[in-house]
């Protein structure tokens, strides 16, 4: 990809042509050398794309993921992030952005990244990974907004910590734990990047905390957002907080005074 | 919607205080291409807790939430007044202001006359709190950004001032607002998201959007030079939408539902994806 190139979006007419086409030609999905520039070709109806203002300033060229470990794909999130260094929180939620980021520049490594078992059904899991308008899977299944998201919190996390942690550790812990982005994204509590922070500081501190304590810990700390407003909390508070939290979930007697 | 805290709160959603104590925020915004200038004006009448913020031991604080972004921001200030600036390629839709008082440190056996005598008959001794514990809240304020002109020019907020389940459209600022009862503005704010609820935001802004277009049609002294008319009609330009001199009333409809991208077809989008 050259430096510096025009990002394009879906027109309407555009990402009407690829959902009908999709839902015609599913086994294209599943080919990692599907052709779409070709495929829009045939699209008669207007134009297909459209300039997004935006431009990729690096390169979208992504390894596909590894077979037996692909949630380990996430890994390069950091690079996608990097090179789509205009991309902002509005525009990342911008579908027609997505989609044609899906279609046109991480389609082979979109294919590499999601397993296709049944009993899915093909459209929901195309519509999942390449499509999603729904805003509950559009930073979780949707390729290209799984990358930009999970790069853009972390990056936010590493900012809060204190130099504690660095972006690259903390998408380390997101991809080896799927769980732990989504849950990111599902708890308004986690949205707080230096609590985030402290949270990940703790996985690393606790190799061997498992998914039920991690779960039970969150949950504690989620319980103290009712009558705290956790954004006026220092970093040591937060730290104590988190900390007491993780306590709480190996000995059930302790008192819940934080 | 009741708030239910296990220490005093002073807001006008509980009972906790004395009547007399007050916590209210004036906000107010101007736009600059992609930065909204935002000035916040506390007003407290409460001298327990005017007396923690001089103290520092409380401070101001205005939480800032877009649930499109997941994008969240806090600004704090221990004077009545705030001043900061909202980026624009930060939010997408729906953006909550909420202002709050909370503790800066531990407080201690934390009573007051204020309180009524549920709270002291609770707990005689006072409140032990946290850092961070909410003293105060007062009613959010809404701002919506759409990504064809950036800030929304219609802005939703809850007001005390209004019955139960009906709304108030104003036009006198320059964006239309349209104010609800607290409750039904909790109400429409927890619906928005839920496919049987996603007509009724629209909904109301449907009818909004109808009065005021109707002012513009009949060249209303009430549109004249306000940002929400110029924005508007600078769209109706865009989009070559003109009024039928013969049937304004229905030209008003279709503008409406024009400017606001056909709200049904939307809301058959939404289902689609539900079931799928």
């Amino acid at each position: 990809m050259n430096m510096s190139e025009i990002l394009y979006k879906l027109t309407s007419v555009g990402y009407n042509f690829l959902w009908q086409y999709s839902k015609d030609h599913p086994a294209q999905y599943r080919d990692p050398n599907t052709d779409f520039d070709a495929i829009l070709s045939t699209c008669k109806d207007g134009p297909y794309r459209e300039d997004s203002g935006l431009k990729i300033t690096g390169s979208l060229s992504i390894p596909p993921a590894n077979d037996s470990a692909r949630h380990m794909g996430d890994k390069c999130c950091l690079d996608f992030y990097n090179s789509m260094g205009e991309m902002t929180p509005r525009t990342a939620i911008d579908p027609m952005i997505l989609t044609y980021i899906n279609h046109f520049h991480i389609h082979e490594y979109s294919v590499s990244r999601w397993e296709f078992k049944p009993p899915t059904e093909i459209s929901k899991f195309i519509n999942n990974h390449w499509f999603s308008t729904s805003h509950r899977y559009l930073a979780m299944m949707n390729t290209a907004g799984r990358l930009w998201w999970m790069a853009h919190m972390a990056t936010l996390a590493a900012k809060s910590s204190d130099g504690r942690l660095t972006a690259h550790e903390i998408i380390d812990k997101f991809s080896n734990g799927p769980e732990y982005y989504n849950r990111s994204l599902q708890l308004e509590v986690l949205r707080n990047p230096a609590l985030l922070a402290e949270v990940i500081l703790i996985l690393i501190d606790n190799p061997g905390l498992g998914i039920k304590q991690y779960r039970s810990m969150i949950m504690a700390v989620n319980r103290e957002c009712g009558a705290r407003l956790l954004d006026a909390l220092s970093n040591n508070e937060l730290k104590r907080l988190t900390r007491h939290a993780l306590d709480g979930t190996r000995d059930a007697d302790k008192p819940s005074v934080l | 919607m009741n708030l239910s805290m296990p220490h005093p709160v002073l807001t006008p959603r509980n009972s906790n205080y004395t009547s007399g104590c007050k916590f209210d925020a004036r906000i107010e915004k101007e736009s600059h291409e992609n930065i909204i200038n935002v000035s916040v004006r506390y007003s407290l009448a409460s001298k327990k807790l005017e007396g923690l913020v001089e103290t520092g031991k409380a401070k101001y604080f205005l939480a800032i939430k877009c649930n499109s972004t997941w994008h969240r921001e806090v600004y704090s200030t221990d004077k009545h007044i705030c001043n900061f600036e909202m980026d624009v390629c930060n939010y997408e839709g729906k953006v909550t202001l909420v202002p709050y008082i909370a503790t800066v440190t531990r407080l201690k056996s934390f009573k007051s006359d204020e309180h009524t005598s549920a709270m002291h008959d609770f707990n005689p001794n006072g409140f032990d709190l946290p850092a961070g514990s909410i003293l105060a809240m007062a009613d959010p304020y809404e701002i919506t950004f759409d990504s064809n002109n950036n800030e929304s020019i219609i802005t939703m907020k809850s007001s005390e001032k209004v019955d139960k389940n009906r709304y108030e459209i104003s036009f006198n600022n320059e964006y239309i607002l349209i104010e609800l009862h607290n409750e039904t503005f909790n109400k429409v704010n927890s619906m928005r998201n839920q496919t049987s609820g996603g007509l009724l935001h629209p909904s109301l802004f449907l009818i909004a959007l109808e009065y005021a277009i109707r002012k513009i049609a009949e060249d209303s002294d009430d549109s004249k030079g306000y940002r929400w008319a110029n924005a508007i009609t600078t769209i109706m330009d865009k989009k070559n939408l003109t009024f039928d001199t013969n049937n304004i009333e229905s030209s008003v409809h279709k503008i409406a539902q024009t400017l606001l991208e056909d709200p049904l077809s939307r809301l058959f989008e939404t289902s689609g994806d539900e079931h799928e």
